[in-house]
């Protein structure tokens, strides 16, 4: 690492203890301010046996941002700063830049409550509004407009809005204008139901985008809107939800220009009782991408809803080595859990008790049929859907975690995992097999916590990855080499994380890619990290290698390119 | 007072209801009749040795694309549509680089060019996806810089409706003998501009024969094994970011020539097919038209 770049390192460190100091919580009668702040900076170096990306001379890059929020009575305005110069690895280009992306001033008084400036919201389950933020991902679809929430009785809500999406540091071409109302029939009806055990909400939302119609060679819709009716039903540890929705014709980028009207249908149920748990979840999802911007081509920008993923998300890099997301043109499938507590003094759950998940997804892609572009020139559908069907499987994720305390100084995780993953179809978006081959892997993980004493431990944690590859043709090249670009055969991971204090922690871990089938690339994926924790603030150092792969939140992913170099991570709050 | 907000919130929803859906019955736009006079083109000669019309700027327009690229054969029928259309005042050139353009036994055609790799990977084309394109490279650095197709035409008829403020003049002489080519470009400024400039000679070639994807097409036959490639950037005469003109200043009416003498047509392509592309463009970093292609010219080989 050059002087240069290190200085830089020290200089927004000095800063930001400075910063830190000088806010203490303001607070009186004037109203109150609080926020937060967050700075990544990394200065990565060449790995060429890694790959990394050449990055031009830009090889010192940060993400930083701070909230600050005032509030007094039912009034509060916040900003938030941003800045990316350029983005880390792994983040948007587009975001670089510098700004403020995200101001707002509310009042709420009463039954009334309203937003001006910028403002996330959801509606139902999301699949026809969901506006919100996620910082690990940078994704960040926040409304630009106005909102009012009213409030006209107990147990009825309605909401209205209207707005320009956020788009990095500018707004999406569309306006999306919307409306929701709930009623929560129990409390609505209170005195003549009586105090009832089961809660029943209905409602109901429509969304709409305009975007003008600038092509040459289509009609494309103005104006597309999407609507949804939804149930929600709870009674003790029961709880019951279901959404359907319906979108228009709604051609655009991702569904390759297709007229063809959305559908969903999304349910899930649990029920749950002291020690044990159930959860099902199940939806039908069918060219239900709504985006603000019918032309964006980023997989994250511009979406105006939100397809809800069940899918489990792990925690542990080898199980979460090939994620799932929610598949926008559509997918049918389904998620179940079951968690149980052994009890102390049971066989299995002997003096500490034991828990033990088991969690299960499959997902298929829908069965549809193109349609022969001469009977299909008048209104572009593109394809039809046989809903009595499922076609070609996108992804199975089978788990099974048990948790038990051995002493009290000792807990140990296992975890197994047998997963699929279509990557042709749902990462590269191709049905060539060849360069991207199934792949079917077996996935454990050990992880032992031992404290030592009170506010000290170490964590031990392995992980294996066992990957199976559906080889196809072309298995080797001219020079016989394994031909097959994203096959990186099996890995093993080892961790161990000492916490002396409360107050620091040492991590070392190592990635090795054991059996990759090119022999050079078998590399160790070294990583080091010091964290430091007092109250709010936290501030880390590591330096290490990053693995190229695809990183995934909420159903949401980004791709993240190899990486090599120093990172510091410095956040609070105030 | 609540009686008016739930008045207002009504008619609102209503509003809303019925006037946000557009139900498409026909997706194909109507039809222009063939006798339309379309704009007043006439005057626009395309052989710019003769002359090229000095108060008309043309758009550079470039389409990113690749053979893999299902959503292509979209994209280029937009220009196609647009040469058509503005006759005259579009440069089109199409660039095969990136993920979509890379071969297979499918796909064993290889249009990609170190200069079409070289624009594609300063633009960040490739990363933002194909089919997509850049007008006369307006608004390098900002968001709208690459344009999906659907809004080529609105970013192409602002930039030929204004001023230029440079004409190019392309001559040359092909030797049939030796297959050798001399270019000539004559730039002359058309307002005092004081910038700093480039100049680049590109060969494009049309009419050629081989696979493409279309996913317009049913499923299992989307690959077209005649397509016809248009326009296709085949490689650069003098260099992918041109040579320096007009050093020293440009004021009105002056005049300055790049020459680029004995370039080697590749006995592969088809002469008559070929077109050579002159364009100047601003190449100073600080400038907030950084890369905005000024004016462009085309001539069609004989």
């Amino acid at each position: 690492m050059s002087i240069k770049s290190t200085t830089r390192l020290l200089f927004i460190f000095s800063i930001c203890l400075f910063y830190r100091t000088s806010n203490a919580q303001l607070k009186d009668e004037l109203g109150a301010i609080h926020g937060n702040f967050q700075i990544d900076a990394a200065n990565y170096q060449r790995d060429t046996i890694i790959g990394t990306p050449e990055l031009e001379g830009k090889t010192f890059r940060y993400n930083a941002f701070g909230n600050i929020n005032y509030q007094k009575g039912g009034f509060s305005a916040g900003v938030r700063f941003e800045s990316y110069n350029p983005p880390m690895l792994g983040f948007l280009d587009g975001y670089k830049g510098s700004g403020v992306p995200y101001r707002f001033a509310r009042y709420q008084h009463k039954d009334i409550d309203i937003t001006v400036g910028n403002f996330y919201e959801q509606f139902g389950s999301g699949i026809t509004l969901r506006a919100y933020e996620n910082r690990g991902l940078l994704y960040d679809n926040a409304l630009d407009g106005m909102r009012v929430i009213f409030t006209p009785k107990k147990g009825i809500v309605l909401k209205g809005l209207v707005g320009k999406q956020r788009t990095y540091f500018s707004l999406s071409e569309g306006v999306v204008r919307g409306v929701d109302g709930e009623v929560n029939l129990m409390e609505l009806f209170d005195s003549i139901l009586g105090k009832s055990k089961t809660k029943v909400i209905l409602g109901g939302s429509f969304v709409s985008k305009y975007q003008q119609d600038q092509s040459p060679t289509l009609v494309l819709p103005e104006n597309v809107g999407n609507s949804a009716g939804r149930l929600t039903i709870i009674r003790g540890g029961f709880n019951f939800n279901a959404e359907y929705a319906y979108k228009i014709n709604d051609p655009s980028y991702e569904n390759k220009n297709s007229y063809k009207e959305g559908q969903a249908i999304i349910a899930s149920t649990s029920y749950g009782t002291d020690g044990f748990s159930i959860m099902l979840s199940g939806k039908m999802i069918d060219n239900m991408s709504f985006k603000s911007n019918r032309d964006m081509q980023t997989p994250t920008i511009n979406l105006i809803n939100y397809q809800p993923d069940f899918s489990k998300f792990h925690t542990y890099s080898l199980m979460a080595y090939y994620p799932y997301a929610t598949q926008p043109n559509g997918e049918v499938g389904g998620t179940g859990e079951i968690q149980y507590k052994f009890k102390k003094g049971t066989l299995l759950g002997g003096k500490y008790g034991m828990d033990i998940t088991i969690n299960g997804s499959s997902y298929y892609a829908l069965d549809t049929t193109g349609l022969n572009q001469s009977q299909d020139s008048i209104r572009h559908l593109k394809y039809s859907t046989n809903y009595g069907n499922v076609g070609e499987k996108y992804y199975h994720d089978f788990n099974i975690e048990i948790t038990k305390k051995l002493s009290k100084k000792l807990k140990i995780t296992l975890m197994y995992a047998n997963q699929f993953f279509n990557q042709s179809l749902v990462r590269f978006g191709t049905p060539n097999k060849e360069e991207h081959p199934d792949v079917s892997s077996h996935i454990g993980v050990l992880d032992i916590t031992w404290r030592y004493k009170t506010g000290s431990s170490i964590r031990f944690e392995t992980q294996g990855f066992f990957g199976e590859y559906d080889y196809k043709e072309h298995k080797y090249d001219a020079n016989g080499d394994k031909n097959i670009t994203s096959n990186t055969g099996s890995w093993i991971s080892g961790l161990i994380e000492w916490t002396p204090t409360t107050h620091w922690s040492i991590t070392v871990a190592d990635q090795y890619n054991y059996n990759n089938p090119v022999e050079i690339k078998r590399v160790h994926y070294y990583f080091g990290m010091i964290g430091y924790t007092n109250g709010p603030t936290r501030v880390s150092i590591s330096y290490g290698r990053q693995r190229e792969g695809v990183f995934c939140a909420g159903g949401v992913c980004r791709q993240v390119p190899s990486s090599s170099g120093l990172t510091l991570s410095i956040s609070s709050s105030f | 007072m609540k009686k008016t907000i739930y008045q207002i919130a009504v008619i609102l929803v209503i509003m809303i209801f019925f006037g946000s859906c557009d139900y498409v019955k026909n997706a194909n736009p109507p039809v222009e009749p063939t006798t339309s006079a379309g704009p007043a083109t006439n005057i626009y000669v395309s052989d710019s040795t003769t002359n090229s019309n000095p108060n008309l700027r043309k758009a550079l327009v470039e389409d990113y694309t690749g053979h893999k690229c299902g959503n292509c054969p979209a994209a280029a029928d937009t220009l196609k549509y647009l040469e058509n259309k503005y006759p005259g005042s579009i440069v089109p050139l199409a660039i095969h680089a990136g993920f979509f353009a890379s071969l297979n036994p499918t796909y064993p055609t290889d249009f990609r060019t170190t200069t079409g790799t070289s624009y594609d990977t300063q633009f960040g084309i490739s990363n933002a996806g194909n089919p997509n394109g850049l007008i006369n490279r307006i608004g390098y650095g900002t968001g709208g810089f690459i344009k999906a197709y659907t809004s080529w035409e609105g970013a192409v008829v602002p930039q030929i409706s204004a001023s230029p403020k440079f004409q190019l003049l392309i001559k040359y002489k092909y030797d049939t003998g030796n297959l050798k080519l001399n270019t000539e470009v004559t730039a002359k400024s058309l307002a005092s501009n004081n910038g700093i400039y480039k100049l680049v000679i590109l060969l494009s070639e049309d009419s050629i024969i081989a696979e493409q994807l279309d996913y317009r097409l049913p499923a299992g036959s989307q690959v077209i094994t005649n397509y016809e490639f248009s326009h296709v950037l085949r490689g650069a005469i003098n260099s992918a970011w041109g040579d320096p003109i007009f050093s020293s200043g440009a004021p009105l009416n002056s005049i300055e020539k790049i020459s680029k003498i004995d370039y080697q047509i590749n006995t592969s392509y088809k002469k008559d097919k070929c077109h050579i592309i002159a364009y100047i463009y601003d190449a100073d970093p600080t400038s907030p038209t950084y890369y905005e292609v000024l004016q462009v010219e085309e001539l069609h080989l004989k």
